[in-house]
């Protein structure tokens, strides 16, 4: 079971610290086929008091939660592979119950749940929403492999920023403090969100180059973040991740005694450039 | 009585008063910015996790998760769900002796039922050191607008349910895990605040023998980073009148938790015309060293009868705390005690060391 889970994680592109090849991740190889049955069982025990027994994100723990967790009948999803606007992959879902949502309160569940288990519960999930049932996912988009960090990149990225726009809600430095500060931002439970803080290192959906990648091609379904898919080739995208690289603050002492590792930034590791 | 045997007595004295049996853990939901509803059954604390506590558990308290491995899951299905606290601990007391010995200082099952879907029964079994007692049992109704009635064996609400019931601030308000009542609690959790009253026989978890209750209050307000509540407690008998009051504080600054409550005691003796009053503190301030790991300072204060000078009580400690794995904890100790020189056992320095199992 330990090799499966292994090979899973490895198809699913979540090792713990080589920045794996990302992208339109995978289905991966359970055991036994997917059973809606046996994912209720997983989903009452590690989501339903957030997510709610219904999945409307209305679970008895869900109080005082900042992001409020998920309201999963939705099927409208941040974290995909698939273009703006497409339901997810199941290798998308599974990836975010694998490494939760860094910065917020959704955990990971790598090393807890087994592969069966997130085989199942992501099939369960996919219940919740009736829009699952209507609609098929696109296709993955085609993640190239990265550009090389340097400071050329870094400079055409600046540009990129300034003529995307970036700082209009991320803020000029990237601190999240552009319109996000006076709460103009809203997602589409109309509940205020805040620009990613981008100098914290901090990246709800992977810590790879690939993975910044893919956010900024796909936007997040259901927030202020749009896809950038139309707007800018591969390489300039490439550039514009190693511009936000470039924003991150070095850890100081500072850092370490007001930071609390626990929950909120449980998976706070830096992104290898 | 010779010189070991009052030293043996000594020993075991200050081992009773070290056996705390503890649970809850208010510096973690200050920490969060949590009630202490979202981790325990309880919803003023202790005893059973919830699901969302028992998640908290497996993703986050411990240093490391469990390799690959199948999790014990506690809710055997919808209706049924159970947890456990095991606590065995080596004390060694330096009194005018040396003494060690090990103890089994909470055992406890918890059992939950969902009766119907607002409505569970809760019980609270300890088993430890040989004997089977309850500490909890009741009925919990959950209604509409945050509201709730638990009504049975219970914990009474006030101030600040820390671990430890030999702090100052637990053993001599008698607001403890020792000190279960039979009684009905009414709470309502809305927004940052929630609010708990209980009346209770006030007879030491036993039936009552006047026609006098127990009335104790508990009022917080927990946002992200503080918290401030207040409680009090009012117990009459036919020969005094006890009335307690209450304020407690918390605030969290990144890895840093501050928590800290002070407590007036009066108990008024009707027959004699009499009063005395007394003061508890406790302040606690937490570093998370490292995931799962955390350090705790504590410091308690007590003044036994304010009119009276040099009958100060105080004590210090140090605790390193490991949870190196899912629903285990260790933990070493230093407590540094002062009391009035008569008192041995107030006196005694402690070492503990504790392994914590639970689920």
């Amino acid at each position: 079971m330990r090799r499966l889970l292994a090979l899973g994680l490895a198809a699913l592109g979540c090792a713990a610290t080589a920045p794996a090849a990302t992208g339109p991740a995978p289905a991966f190889e359970a055991p036994l086929p997917a059973s809606v049955e046996r994912g209720a069982v997983v989903y009452r025990k590690a989501c339903a008091s957030c997510h709610g027994a219904r999945g409307d994100g209305r679970g008895p723990g869900a109080a005082g939660l900042t992001p409020a967790p998920r309201d999963l009948t939705r099927g409208t999803y941040r974290y995909r592979s698939t273009p703006s606007g497409s339901l997810p992959q199941d290798a998308d879902i599974a990836r975010t119950v694998l490494e939760g949502a860094p910065g917020t309160a959704m955990p990971g569940w790598r090393g807890l749940l087994t592969t069966q288990e997130i085989v199942d519960v992501v099939a369960y999930v996919k219940t919740l929403a009736p829009r699952f049932a209507r609609k098929q996912p696109k296709e993955p988009l085609e993640i190239p492999e990265p550009i090389p960090y340097t400071a050329d990149s870094v400079a055409r990225g600046a540009q990129v920023w300034v003529r995307a726009e970036c700082g209009k809600c991320h803020g000029k430095r990237g601190r999240g403090d552009g319109w996000a500060r006076a709460d103009e931002l809203r997602d589409d439970t109309g509940q205020v969100v805040h620009a990613a803080d981008l100098t914290r290192g901090v990246y709800r959906s992977g810590r790879t180059r690939q993975d910044l990648y893919r956010v900024i091609r796909t936007g997040l379904d259901g927030s202020p973040m749009p896809s950038y898919a139309d707007a800018l080739t591969p390489e300039e995208t490439y550039d514009l991740v190693n511009f936000v690289l470039s924003l991150e603050r070095s850890s100081g002492v500072w850092d370490w005694l007001a930071t609390s590792p626990t929950w909120y930034d449980a998976c706070d590791r830096r992104v290898p450039r | 009585m010779g010189r070991l045997g009052f030293a043996f007595a000594v020993v075991l004295a200050v081992v009773g008063a070290a056996a705390s049996p503890a649970a809850a853990e208010p510096y973690l939901a200050q920490r969060e910015g949590w009630k202490c509803s979202k981790c325990h059954v309880n919803r003023t604390g202790g005893g059973k996790r919830t699901t969302f506590g028992w998640q908290y558990a497996v993703t986050q308290l411990a240093a490391a998760p469990w390799d690959g491995g199948r999790l014990i899951d506690p809710h055997f299905n919808d209706f049924v769900s159970v947890g456990a606290n095991f606590r065995v601990s080596s004390t060694t007391a330096f009194a005018d002796d040396v003494h060690n010995t090990f103890e089994s200082q909470e055992a406890n099952l918890y059992l939950e039922l969902q009766a119907a879907p607002r409505l569970i029964a809760y019980a609270d079994v300890s088993v430890a050191a040989g004997s089977v007692e309850s500490r909890e049992a009741f009925a919990l109704l959950t209604l509409p607008r945050g509201m709730s009635l638990k009504a049975g064996y219970l914990l009474l609400p006030f101030g600040l349910r820390i671990w430890g019931d030999d702090e100052f601030t637990r053993r001599e308000t008698g607001y403890n895990y020792a000190a279960p009542d039979l009684g009905l609690e009414v709470g309502v959790e809305r927004g940052p605040v929630g609010v708990f009253l209980a009346v209770s026989n006030g007879a030491g978890g036993g039936l009552d023998a006047d026609n006098w209750k127990k009335a104790s209050f508990l009022g917080e307000a927990t946002w992200r980073r503080a918290r401030v509540g207040l409680s009090g407690s009012w117990n009459r008998s036919a020969t005094r009148e006890v009335i307690l009051g209450g304020l407690h504080v918390g605030l969290t600054l990144g890895r840093f938790v501050i928590l800290a409550e002070g407590d007036v005691l009066e108990t008024r003796f009707l027959e004699e015309d009499d009063a005395a009053r007394s003061l508890l503190v406790y302040v606690e301030g937490d570093a998370l060293l490292a995931r799962g790991l955390n350090l705790k300072l504590g410091y308690g204060y007590h003044d036994p009868a304010l009119d009276v000078s040099e009958d100060q009580r105080m004590s210090a400690r140090a605790t390193l705390e490991w949870f190196p794995r899912p629903f285990v904890g260790a933990s070493v100790s230093y407590h540094l005690r002062e009391s009035v020189p008569q008192d041995e056992v107030g006196n005694a320095d402690l070492v503990v060391g504790e392994l914590h199992v639970f689920l």
